[in-house]
């Protein structure tokens, strides 16, 4: 099962091209807080814009060099024409970065839908009056472009698909909480990237016949540093591998391919579009929501329940909100005990030898501390 | 490091007597300006107003770049707008230090070079301790408001963040007068004390004449030849950044656009020959702003169109809600604070209809290495000003705040083979 979620990562474009040959209507987003659900109930297949290629050097002609290389990957996969077969793209307002792909993309690229959402930047009632009012409006917008009606009953259909992703995922994640996980960091992470690029009908499928294969699995990861790993946009299991792979366990994640993805579901009761706006505007946050410590306390508490021993924060080169962020989260887990390791990278990760210094370095640290 | 003697070299203090000495030199030298005289007097009061905020009883809010003044001077709070004293710092050729203090912080080295070099100085206590932090976000930028998160954090201090939106329209605008309202409640909860509304109306109307006048001195700047240099069109900046609503901007401002309209009339330019005309985008190098006297010297180059005018203002409206009015004035009336709360493709041909009104025949891009957002868009922009005015853009590689990242020489070699290469084509 495992190697079938990789593959169905690893060909998505060819495995989208059929799906798009075959009717179906694909639109991509490139952040999490996209609700996904107001496609889904559109009829329309919502996927994860990722980046691929080694190097960026038509991207590179369009954006400088200070843009982070998700975006610069995410925007010379478009030039390459491997997401032409997307019928539309939503972007938000995530960072400065994010904003930029979608200026480049609108004015550059032929994908015939476009949209941005304009996330807000903190919770309050104020923010989550005029979120609502935001999808209401990406609502409309998907309507009329689509010549398709959005219905309530549609929607919270939707929303139960969704839910049951996010319940499965999250039952997945509990059994990390034992002594002895049965499933590392690299391979959640190939299960919750296949998500990303298939209906999630079919994905629920899978995920429950995947949840009775690992419960089933004795781990063998006993003795191993506990860790959590938190920071930009990661969609390289080998990453996470390499890091595993020196003595540690990742036992939990902060990440927009990880918990931030599905830890909160949507309520199921009352107006639907309420429902998502609450849901996505509250959950669990992402650096660029403010202030910093909603998302330290909610780490923290992350971090006693699964016994994490270490913290690493990673952030991609030139990414604000993460690498803004490093300051108050290193005190948070001060403040916990919990030693924390910032490593910098780049988007398709190169830099191994380096990674393995440091991250040795602080498993000794770790380990001096047992 | 010392941080006592980066604290006796930078102090406020110091700033005070800096622009005292400035405005002394001014008064007895009648060649220079009134307005200039003017602007030095905003600026000493605005720092004098600071240093003895603790002192008066009066609370003291850090406040961002581009957020209207005018809610805090209302409630005779006193507002620091705690970059821009940074920037001005830099600016002086000082305060280099901090940036490796912001970094051995743990802020990203790769932010934007004030926004490092702020959290740097918030450490030595240069910047005092803030009572409170007001600011926008997400926008304008992610450097901005993850400067502000750790500050709060530094001195665990409560902060507003008054929540831009990314669309412009009625329901857009009612969000944010919105926010104002909530901002507002917040205040009067720190201060203990309620908004004076007729105050907050006063402060509108002479925010309302400011930026007519304001508005009038941009449109000097397309005639031909130009009668406005570069930095005498961003000298507004420092005093509407926080002093936008006393009467004293307003009076500047007026000031300001009279000495540059009787320029106009005569028809006297910058220069005495006027060669080519800039649209610039992008934050300039604040440490070295003689790059634009250099410019006017060396090339008859005179920038008419910058950050201050490319996208189309609108007058401050009616005062009677005042919150609906700030909300409005905000966006449409504060620099370029509109094009930050949307999506930049539809900013750029703005730019580009500019740039072709006002006769522009050249186009420099300040890509300040730590302005993501900024350099984000600079193909955007610069395929507009293509479009609508056929012009080649210079991408000019530099840094706003810190000039070890490209020196002043780097800058103007570029800058020398951008004009040959025009000139060339123009011949």
């Amino acid at each position: 099962m495992q190697e079938e979620f990789r593959k169905l990562f690893n060909n998505r474009y060819e495995l989208l091209r059929k799906r798009k040959e075959e009717g179906q209507k694909i639109v991509g987003w490139t952040c999490t807080y996209v609700p996904e659900e107001i496609l889904y109930a559109a009829g329309l297949l919502p996927i994860r814009i990722l980046g691929r290629a080694e190097e960026t050097p038509i991207a590179d002609a369009y954006m400088y060099s200070n843009i982070c290389s998700f975006v610069r990957n995410c925007l010379e996969e478009a030039f390459r024409h491997n997401y032409g077969f997307l019928d539309g793209y939503v972007g938000i307002n995530a960072c400065d970065h994010m904003r930029r792909l979608y200026d480049v993309w609108s004015a550059f690229l032929p994908t015939p839908f476009k949209h941005i959402i304009g996330v807000p930047c903190k919770q309050s009632e104020s923010t989550l009056d005029f979120f609502t009012k935001e999808l209401i409006l990406l609502k409309r917008t998907v309507e009329e472009f689509f010549g398709t009606k959005i219905t309530d009953t549609g929607l919270k259909d939707a929303i139960a698909v969704y839910n049951k992703t996010r319940y499965l995922l999250r039952k997945l994640y509990e059994l990390r909480k034992q002594d002895c996980p049965p499933i590392s960091g690299a391979e959640i992470m190939d299960v919750v990237l296949a998500g990303l690029v298939i209906p999630k009908h079919e994905y629920n499928t899978m995920l429950e016949v995947y949840l009775k294969e690992i419960k089933a699995r004795k781990g063998s990861q006993n003795g191993r540093i506990r860790l959590m790993i938190t920071g930009s946009e990661l969609d390289d299991p080998e990453y996470i591998r390499s890091i595993e792979e020196l003595g540690s366990i990742v036992v939990m994640d902060d990440l927009c391919n990880g918990t931030r993805y599905f830890w909160d579901l949507v309520a199921e009761e009352g107006d639907p579009i309420e429902a998502l706006a609450n849901r996505y505007l509250t959950r669990t946050p992402c650096a660029r929501m403010r202030p910093q410590k909603i998302r330290v306390d909610h780490l923290q508490g992350l971090a006693k329940e699964y016994r994490v021993e270490g913290l690493i924060h990673e952030n991609i080169k030139f990414c604000g909100p993460y690498g803004g962020a490093f300051p108050i989260i290193k005190k948070g887990f001060s403040e916990i005990g919990i030693p924390v390791l910032s490593l910098q990278r780049e988007y398709m990760s190169g830099g191994a030898g380096q990674l393995r210094t440091r991250v040795q370095a602080f498993f000794e640290q770790i380990e001096e501390e047992r | 490091m010392d941080t006592t003697a980066l604290l006796q070299r930078d102090s406020i203090e110091g700033m005070i007597e800096g622009f005292e000495q400035r405005i002394n030199s001014a008064r007895q030298n009648p060649k220079i300006p009134k307005s200039k005289e003017i602007l030095y007097e905003i600026m000493k009061e605005y720092f004098e107003r600071i240093y003895y905020a603790r002192e008066q009883g009066k609370k003291l809010a850090w406040v961002g770049l581009l957020f209207p003044p005018e809610i805090v001077l209302a409630m005779d709070i006193v507002p620091f707008v705690v970059e821009q004293y940074i920037i001005q710092l830099l600016a002086s050729g000082r305060g280099y230090e901090y940036f490796d203090l912001g970094e051995a912080y743990g802020f990203d080295k790769e932010s934007c070079s004030p926004h490092l070099a702020t959290i740097g100085a918030a450490q030595t206590g240069l910047v005092g301790r803030p009572d409170f932090i007001v600011c926008a976000g997400p926008q304008p930028c992610d450097s901005q408001s993850a400067m502000f998160d750790v500050m709060a954090d530094m001195y665990n201090t409560p902060i507003f963040y008054c929540n831009f939106p990314y669309r412009f329209d009625d329901e857009a605008i009612e969000h944010f007068k919105r926010e104002l309202q909530d901002m507002v409640r917040f205040l009067e909860e720190q201060t203990g004390k309620k908004m004076d509304l007729d105050r907050l109306r006063e402060l509108l109307r002479n925010s309302a004449e400011c930026h007519e006048y304001s508005m009038k001195l941009m449109d000097l700047r397309d005639r031909v030849p130009s009668p406005l240099g570069a930095r005498d069109a961003f000298s507004f900046f420092g005093p509407r950044m926080a002093s936008e609503g006393l009467p004293k901007t307003t009076l500047f401002m007026k000031a300001l656009y009279e000495e540059t309209k009787a320029k106009a009339d005569r028809s006297e330019g910058v220069v005495p020959v006027e060669k080519h005309r800039i649209v610039t985008n992008g934050a300039p190098p604040f440490w070295y702003m003689k790059l634009f006297d250099w410019m006017e010297q060396e090339y008859g180059a005179v920038v008419t169109v910058d950050l201050a005018n490319s996208y189309p203002l609108e007058p401050v409206m009616d005062t009677s809600d005042p919150f609906l009015c700030l909300a409005r004035k905000t966006f449409c009336s504060n620099l370029a604070v509109k094009t930050a709360i949307m999506p930049y493709h539809w900013v750029a041909q703005e730019i580009g209809k500019k740039a072709r009104e006002s006769r522009c025949d050249s186009c420099i891009y300040f890509a300040h290495f730590g302005c993501k957002h900024g350099c984000g868009r600079n193909r955007v922009v610069i395929e507009e000003v293509k479009r609508y005015t056929g012009i080649p853009s210079l991408i000019l590689d530099m840094d706003a705040g810190n000039p070890m990242i490209v020196p002043a020489s780097q800058m103007k070699a570029r800058i020398h083979d951008y004009f040959t290469m025009l000139e060339a084509q123009q011949m």
